[in-house]
C-alpha cells in the first residue's frame, strides 16, 4: 500500500501546486488591474501563470539551470506566497459549486455525481498509477522522455537525435518544472486538472446557449466519450490542447460581452499556448484569430477596431510562438522543423526520413474524398480503428435533430467552430484525439439543439433524457478498461515496479540491459517505437531507426569511419538493438563489438576500444 | 411547432434509438 499512498501523496502535492501557482497570479492580477472585469481576470490569471512556469523553465533549460533543487525551490516559493490566496479561492470555489448545486435539479443532481464518479475512476485508476503505455504508448515514447533527457543533462541543449526536442514545447516546460521535482504523476496531475477543467469551460460556454439542463447534459455525456476519457488518466498531451482552446474561446466569448482587453489577451495568450505546444498547432491559433474576428466584423464592430484586436491576438500569439521557432531555427536551420522540409531543409531530417513522418501521420483515418467526408460520422462511429480512439454513439444518433432543430444563428460562432476545425482535422492526419476540439464545441451545438427541441415539444425532456442517461451509464462500462488495472492494482497494494513489470512492453528486456551494464553504461538505442523509452534504465542515445529520430545517430546516413568516430567522441559504451532494425549491419561494421547476451526481441553488444 | 416539425422530430429520434441499439448491441454482443 506504500506505493499507492505515496502516488496519492504525490498527485494530490502537484495538484495543490499547480492551483496555487494559479491563485497567486491571480492575485498579482487583483493588485495589477483591479478594475478588470473578475471571471476575465480569473481566466487571464491561469495564463500568466503557466506562462510564467513555462517561459522561467526554458529559460532554465537554455541557462542550464535544469536541476531538481532549483524547481523545487521555486515551488515552495509559489506555496508560500500563494497559500493564503489558494485557500481564499478554494473557500469561494466550494461556496459557488454548493449554492449552485444547491440550485440544481435532482436531474442535475444525478449527472453531478455521474461526473464527480467517472472523474474519481479516472483519478483514482489512471493518474495515480505509473503510466506504462497502452493508450499513453506516445507519453512513455515522446511526453516524459523530453522532461527525463532535460532533467538528466540539467540543460536543453545536446538532443541531436530527437526530432520532437525541436518542436514548440510550452507544455513540456511546464511538465519539466514539475517533472523534476515530483516525477511522471506531477504529468498526470496537470492532465488530469485540464480534463476537469475543460468540462468546466465546456459547461460555462454552453450556458451561454442553453437553458438548465442542457449544458450539464452536454458535460455529463461528453466527459463519458470514449475518447476523452481514455487520455483524461495518462500523460498525453490533447486534453491540454482540448482545455486551452476552450480557455481561448470562453475568453473571446466574455470579450464579445464586455470583458475588455483583460478577456482579450486571456483569448489571446491561450490560443498562444496551443500554437507553442506542437509542431502543427499554430494553425489552430491562426484558424481561431480567423473565426472570432470574422464574428467581430460581422456582428458590426468597426472594422479598424476588429483590425487592431486582430493584430493584437496574433502579437500575443507570436510572442509565445517564436521564441520556439527561433530554438528549431538555430539547431535545424528551420523554423518549423520538421514541416515545411521542402523550403526550410532541416538539419537531422532527409527526404526519406519526412515521407516516413508524413506516412505516420496520413496512415490515420478513411481518405479525403467526397465519399469519404459525408460516411466520416458513420465511420467514427461504427468503424473507428482507422481514427484510433472511439467516439461513441451521441454524436451520430442525434445528428438529424442537430441538422433540424439547431438554431443555428444562435449558435454561429461555436458551429463555424466546429465546422472549421473539423475540415482542417479533415483534410490533416485524421486521429481522434486531434478530434477533441471541434467534438467539444459540437456538444454546445447539441445542448442549444436539445433546449431548443424541448421548447417545441415538452416530451423532449424526458425522452431526450433517457437517451442520453443511457449514454452516460453505458460510457462508464465501456471506459473500464482504462481504469480497471489501475484500481485493481490500488487495491491489491501491489507495488509500482511490481505493476510496470506486468504491463511495460519489454520489461524483461530493460531488466535484462540493467543486469548485464555498469550504471555509467551510455547505450545506442536501435528501436523503431520503443514504448518503453522512458523506463529505459541507462543513459541513450537514440539511433536513426526511430520514428522520432533525427539522421543524427544513423550509421545509414554516414561513412563506416565517421560514424565509428562519432561512437568513440559521443562516449557510447554499449548498443542495445530490436534485432529486426534495418541496417543493423552498418552499426555493428562502425565498431568491434562484443555481444553480452540477448533475449527473443533485443541483442545487448558491449564496445570494445580498439 | 407545425406538423412538418412534429414528423421531423420524431424521426429523428428514431434514428437516435437505433443507432444507440446498434451501437451498444454491438458492443454487449463483444463483451458477452
Amino acid at each position: 500500500m506504500r506505493d499507492s499512498f505515496l502516488n496519492g501523496l504525490n498527485v494530490f502535492l502537484s495538484a495543490v501546486a499547480l492551483l496555487t501557482a494559479g491563485s497567486l497570479a491571480h492575485r498579482a492580477l487583483e493588485r495589477l488591474i483591479p478594475d478588470a472585469e473578475p471571471e476575465s481576470r480569473r481566466l487571464l490569471s491561469w495564463l500568466v501563470a503557466a506562462v510564467a512556469i513555462a517561459m522561467g523553465t526554458l529559460g532554465l533549460g537554455i541557462a542550464g539551470g535544469v536541476y531538481s533543487g532549483v524547481f523545487l525551490t521555486l515551488w515552495m516559493g509559489i506555496l508560500a506566497a500563494g497559500a493564503a490566496p489558494f485557500i481564499r479561492d478554494l473557500r469561494r470555489w466550494v461556496g459557488a459549486s454548493t449554492s449552485w448545486l444547491r440550485a440544481g435539479s435532482l436531474v442535475e443532481k444525478g449527472l453531478v455525481a455521474a461526473i464527480v464518479l467517472r472523474a474519481a475512476l479516472i483519478l483514482l485508476g489512471g493518474t495515480l498509477q505509473m503510466p506504462y503505455g497502452g493508450s499513453e504508448s506516445d507519453a512513455l515514447h515522446y511526453h516524459l522522455v523530453l522532461p527525463r533527457m532535460y532533467l538528466a543533462q540539467h540543460s536543453m541543449a545536446n538532443l541531436e537525435w530527437s526530432i520532437p526536442d525541436k518542436y514548440p514545447l510550452f507544455f513540456h516546460m511546464i511538465f519539466l518544472a514539475g517533472f523534476a521535482v515530483t516525477g511522471p504523476l506531477f504529468v498526470k496531475t496537470f492532465v488530469f486538472l485540464a480534463h476537469v477543467g475543460s468540462l468546466i469551460l465546456l459547461y460555462r460556454i454552453a450556458f451561454r446557449y442553453a437553458e438548465r439542463p442542457w449544458p450539464l447534459w452536454a458535460v455529463a455525456v461528453f466527459g463519458g466519450v470514449p475518447a476523452i476519457v481514455i487520455q483524461a488518466g495518462t500523460a498525453m498531451i490533447d486534453t491540454l490542447t482540448l482545455f486551452f482552446l476552450l480557455l481561448s474561446l470562453e475568453g473571446f466569448l466574455r470579450y464579445q460581452r464586455g470583458g475588455g482587453l483583460t478577456a482579450l489577451a486571456a483569448s489571446a495568450l491561450s490560443a498562444g499556448v496551443v500554437g507553442a505546444s506542437r509542431a502543427f498547432t499554430i494553425a489552430y491559433a491562426i484558424l481561431l484569430a480567423g473565426i472570432f474576428f470574422l464574428a467581430r466584423w460581422r456582428e458590426g464592430a468597426n472594422p479598424s477596431s476588429v483590425l487592431r484586436e486582430a493584430v493584437l491576438f496574433l502579437s500575443a500569439v507570436f510572442a509565445l510562438y517564436v521564441p520556439w521557432a527561433v530554438r528549431a531555427w538555430i539547431k535545424t536551420g528551420n523554423p518549423v522543423f520538421p514541416l515545411g522540409y521542402r523550403w526550410f531543409g532541416g538539419a537531422g531530417l532527409e527526404a526519406g526520413r519526412v515521407a516516413g513522418l508524413e506516412s505516420v501521420a496520413s496512415s490515420y483515418g478513411v481518405g479525403k474524398g467526397l465519399v469519404a467526408a459525408l460516411m466520416l460520422p458513420w465511420n467514427l462511429t461504427f468503424h473507428f480503428q482507422p481514427f484510433d480512439y472511439p467516439v461513441g454513439p451521441v454524436f451520430l444518433a442525434f445528428l438529424p435533430l442537430l441538422m433540424f432543430f439547431c438554431p443555428w444563428k444562435k449558435v454561429a460562432l461555436p458551429a463555424s467552430i466546429a465546422a472549421m476545425f473539423g475540415l482542417l482535422w479533415f483534410a490533416g492526419s485524421q486521429q481522434t484525439r486531434y478530434l477533441y476540439f471541434p467534438l467539444a464545441v459540437s456538444f454546445i451545438l447539441f445542448a442549444a439543439t436539445m433546449d431548443a427541441a424541448s421548447r417545441q415539444v415538452r416530451a423532449v425532456r424526458v425522452v431526450i433524457g433517457a437517451l442520453l442517461a443511457v449514454s452516460v451509464g453505458v460510457s462508464f462500462v465501456q471506459a473500464r478498461g482504462q481504469y480497471k488495472a489501475g484500481l485493481t492494482r490500488l487495491f491489491s497494494g501491489e507495488s509500482n515496479a511490481s505493476y510496470l513489470g506486468r504491463y511495460v512492453r519489454h520489461a524483461e528486456s530493460l531488466a535484462m540491459v540493467r543486469t548485464y551494464t555498469p550504471e555509467t553504461a551510455r547505450i545506442l538505442l536501435l528501436d523503431g517505437y520503443p514504448e518503453y523509452l522512458f523506463y529505459f534504465p541507462r543513459a541513450f542515445v537514440q539511433g536513426g531507426a526511430g520514428v522520432l529520430t533525427t539522421t543524427w545517430w544513423d550509421a545509414r546516413q554516414q561513412s563506416r569511419a565517421s560514424f565509428s568516430a562519432k561512437l568513440i567522441g559521443g562516449g557510447i559504451t554499449h548498443l542495445c538493438a530490436d534485432k529486426s532494425t534495418p541496417g543493423l549491419d552498418l552499426y555493428l561494421a562502425a565498431g568491434h563489438w562484443t555481444l553480452i547476451t540477448e533475449d527473443k526481441n533485443y541483442a545487448l553488444y558491449r564496445l570494445e576500444p580498439r | 411547432m407545425r406538423k412538418g416539425h412534429v414528423a421531423l422530430f420524431w424521426s429523428s429520434i428514431t434514428w437516435a434509438v437505433a443507432i444507440f441499439v446498434k451501437y451498444y448491441a454491438a458492443l454487449l454482443a463483444k463483451h458477452l
